[in-house]
């Protein structure tokens, strides 16, 4: 009886262990990263300089990562946010030379359409997210190959003041305050995170599980329409890659900052911010310390592997103890 | 076992932690060029983003560009992955951060120049364009109004595909199949006028252009596949671009098809391959080795850095473009131009103003017009 009850208490421990680990994990990812490119970079990555072109480098991910979340804490995905940046921002810049206000309009309301589409073809259709955001994709960079016929859509001059710095801090605060309060609080994030966990329980307590999902794909889809208009100042330009494999991105960045790959009830907002920031610090720190193309696919790719391998093992192995 | 795994972790954080605040002056090796050893005496450094940094005409350009800074004493910076227009303008920012005092980058399209000339005047670092000619008075304008564009190095891609057309109409084509580069591009634009040129003038056809299928040889083979089978009266095979990695696949295509030397083939760029090609006759014609633009910029830029520059106004200059044609001509290049570089460091040093005084604008533009096959083999005594 006694060593059974040492067993137990010692698995208790090692759970706790665990859980502990898993909730550390990301934040010690971003320290590591920050610390060993500074002093890879003799502290080249970490002058202000630097961390102002981070920032601006990750602000488009920053806000698709923490709109994306909603989506994956109910596993589901969206390969089309890179093609929605960049057909949102194409649209943006067209419009751009008639009127600014409309063309940030524009670009959100397209984002929106291309969004609820997602929503309605996966939520109301059934069918399987990937292929019908894929599908989405392959879609919207055949249409963004026929808009940009002359290669590249300018902006408004005009347009090149909007490229702030201190003004996109504060929208992207300010998005992140929000997105923060719906997920953590609101009954919305709750949702999200039940599907994840269960959808049939879900279903059955009574939640319109199509109209969550409609509504995360919508606010994705607006959040990437926002991100395009962005991207399409920081350019200068819209071309038919705009916003290319930015949807790996964002998967990777989640992943990175402790995004459990299923979502559901362990989802927490603070992985959409650790994570982007992870992968603008890797991609600063690797392209500052002369990093080619391949070395760096492979780079993100390994520790990709590795952080999902080893928290995808813990997670099943903790989850496994508290059923026994 | 999980206790020990977070007691790793947190312990290389703490050893991250105290070396890092234990000192800084580390000698800096952020700077990486394919392969060869960057300079250490001078504090310039300058930048450079380029598509990749291995293949036959990158991989050049990058070491005569290494070549042109150890030789004139300045450090060099190569970054890659600018595939698309935000990549293009988060590396030319990453470059600045790097402390590069020019930078220098083929733009997309003259939408993004204002970008990036803005981005280079609030750094205060020069800029300059490889491989790009300016084409609108406005980005014209934008960049001559700015006291730190230094130049831009441009071929004349008109000509480079009129005279890939010329070459397989010497062969004795005239219904032609083409892989073209993405629309997106002045350097499209101007290769399909070259194209368009040679039609008109030799009365040729381009009866099919693909240029989606062009970034593998897989895919480049099965376009080549079907070409045929939709036009069988094809005869000649154009590659305006992507030759890396088309030519294989179109090469492997018409051998399968059994079509080697009946359907001709002519390309702009190098490939690694092509004196094989040319022995085997199985090409007629490549238009390339334009890698020494970035060196010249690099040029410029160095005198500029060192207060002594070669000219006060930013300058256009044509780069010139080298023809082969033959399974000799191929094995000329390789030898001097490729394995060899057509400029030596020490060659480089002497243009720089500060170490020859001698040195002016107009013989940098001698230099730059005389490139060719035969002008590296008599200066290197190769002939």
């Amino acid at each position: 009886m006694e060593q059974k009850n040492n067993k137990s208490l010692s698995s208790n421990n090692s759970d706790r262990w665990m859980g502990i680990f898993i909730n550390v994990f990301p934040f010690v990812g971003l320290l590591i990263v920050i610390i060993g490119f500074s002093i890879f970079s003799s502290g080249a990555t970490i002058r202000l300089s630097n961390s102002i072109e981070v920032f601006n480098q990750s602000f488009a991910l920053l806000l698709v990562t923490a709109a994306a979340l909603f989506l994956l804490s109910q596993d589901c995905l969206d390969m089309s946010i890179g093609a929605t940046i960049g057909m949102a921002g194409a649209v943006a810049a067209y419009i751009s030379k008639t009127s600014i206000p409309i063309a940030f309009i524009s670009a959100i309301a397209v984002g929106l359409l291309i969004g609820l589409t997602n929503g309605f073809l996966h939520g109301v259709l059934g069918i399987n997210a990937m292929i019908a955001t894929l599908a989405m994709q392959f879609i919207l960079r055949g249409l963004l190959l026929i808009v940009c016929q002359s290669g590249t859509i300018g902006i408004a001059i005009g347009m090149y003041a909007l490229d702030n710095t201190a003004l996109k801090f504060v929208i992207c605060a300010a998005f992140m305050v929000v997105c923060y309060l719906f997920f953590q609080y609101h009954i919305y994030g709750k949702q999200c995170k039940a599907i994840g966990a269960g959808k049939t329980a879900t279903i059955q307590s009574g939640v319109n599980v199509t109209r969550v999902k409609v509504i995360g794909y919508a606010f994705m889809g607006a959040t990437a329409g926002l991100a395009g208009f962005f991207t399409v100042i920081r350019t200068g330009a819209a071309m038919y890659n705009t916003g290319n494999m930015v949807e790996f991105d964002v998967l990777i960045a989640l992943i990175l900052g402790g995004m459990p790959i299923n979502g559901g009830a362990d989802s927490h907002f603070r992985s959409a911010i650790i994570g982007a920031l992870i992968l603008g610090v890797l991609n600063n720190g690797m392209i500052m310390l002369g990093l080619g193309t391949y070395p760096q696919l492979i780079t993100k790719g390994l520790i990709f592997i590795f952080v999902l391998a080893l928290t995808f093992t813990m997670r099943y192995q903790l989850n496994k103890n508290k059923r026994l | 076992m999980l206790k020990k795994v977070a007691a790793l972790f947190l312990a290389a954080v703490l050893a991250f932690s105290l070396v890092g605040c234990s000192g800084q002056a580390q000698s800096s090796s952020g700077t990486q060029s394919s392969g060869a050893s960057s300079s250490s005496s001078s504090d310039i450094k300058i930048g450079l983003t380029i598509y990749a940094t291995t293949d036959a005409t990158s991989g050049p350009m990058c070491k005569n560009m290494q070549a042109a800074c150890d030789g004139m004493g300045a450090k060099l910076v190569i970054t890659t992955d600018n595939q698309d227009l935000e990549k293009e303008v988060s590396n030319i920012e990453n470059l600045i951060a790097n402390g590069c005092k020019a930078v220098f980058c083929l733009p997309y399209s003259d939408n993004s120049i204002p970008r990036i000339a803005s981005i280079c005047e609030k750094a205060g670092v020069y800029f300059g364009f490889y491989w790009y000619d300016l084409a609108t008075k406005s980005t014209h304008d934008v960049c001559y109004n700015s006291k730190y564009f230094l130049g831009n190095i441009y071929e004349d891609d008109v000509w480079s595909a009129y005279t890939a057309m010329q070459t397989l109409n010497k062969a004795g084509a005239s219904k032609i199949g083409m892989f073209g580069l993405p629309t997106g591009r002045t350097t499209t634009t101007k290769r399909d006028e070259g194209i368009q040129k040679a039609c008109k003038e030799y009365n040729m056809n381009v009866l099919v252009t693909d240029r989606v299928n062009t970034n593998t040889s897989d895919a480049a083979a099965s376009s080549v596949e079907s070409m045929i089978s939709a036009y069988p009266n094809l005869d000649g095979i154009v590659i305006a671009g992507m030759t890396q990695t088309c030519l294989p696949g179109v090469i492997q295509a018409l051998k399968n098809l059994h079509l080697n030397g009946k359907v001709k083939v002519a390309c702009i760029d190098f490939n690694e391959n092509q004196t094989e090609y040319f022995e085997k006759g199985l090409i007629n014609g490549v238009i390339g080795g334009h890698f020494t633009g970035c060196a010249w910029l690099a040029v410029l830029a160095i005198n500029k850095l060192q207060g002594t520059p070669l000219t006060d106004k930013a300058v256009s200059i044509q780069d010139q473009f080298i023809v082969l044609q033959s399974a000799e001509d191929a094995k000329n290049y390789t030898s001097y131009l490729y394995n060899e570089l057509p400029y030596t460091k020490d060659e480089f040093a002497k243009m720089s103003k500060k170490l020859n005084s001698s040195f002016t604008y107009d013989d940098l533009l001698k230099t730059i017009k005389a490139y060719s096959v035969s002008d590296v083999m008599t200066r290197h005594n190769k002939t």
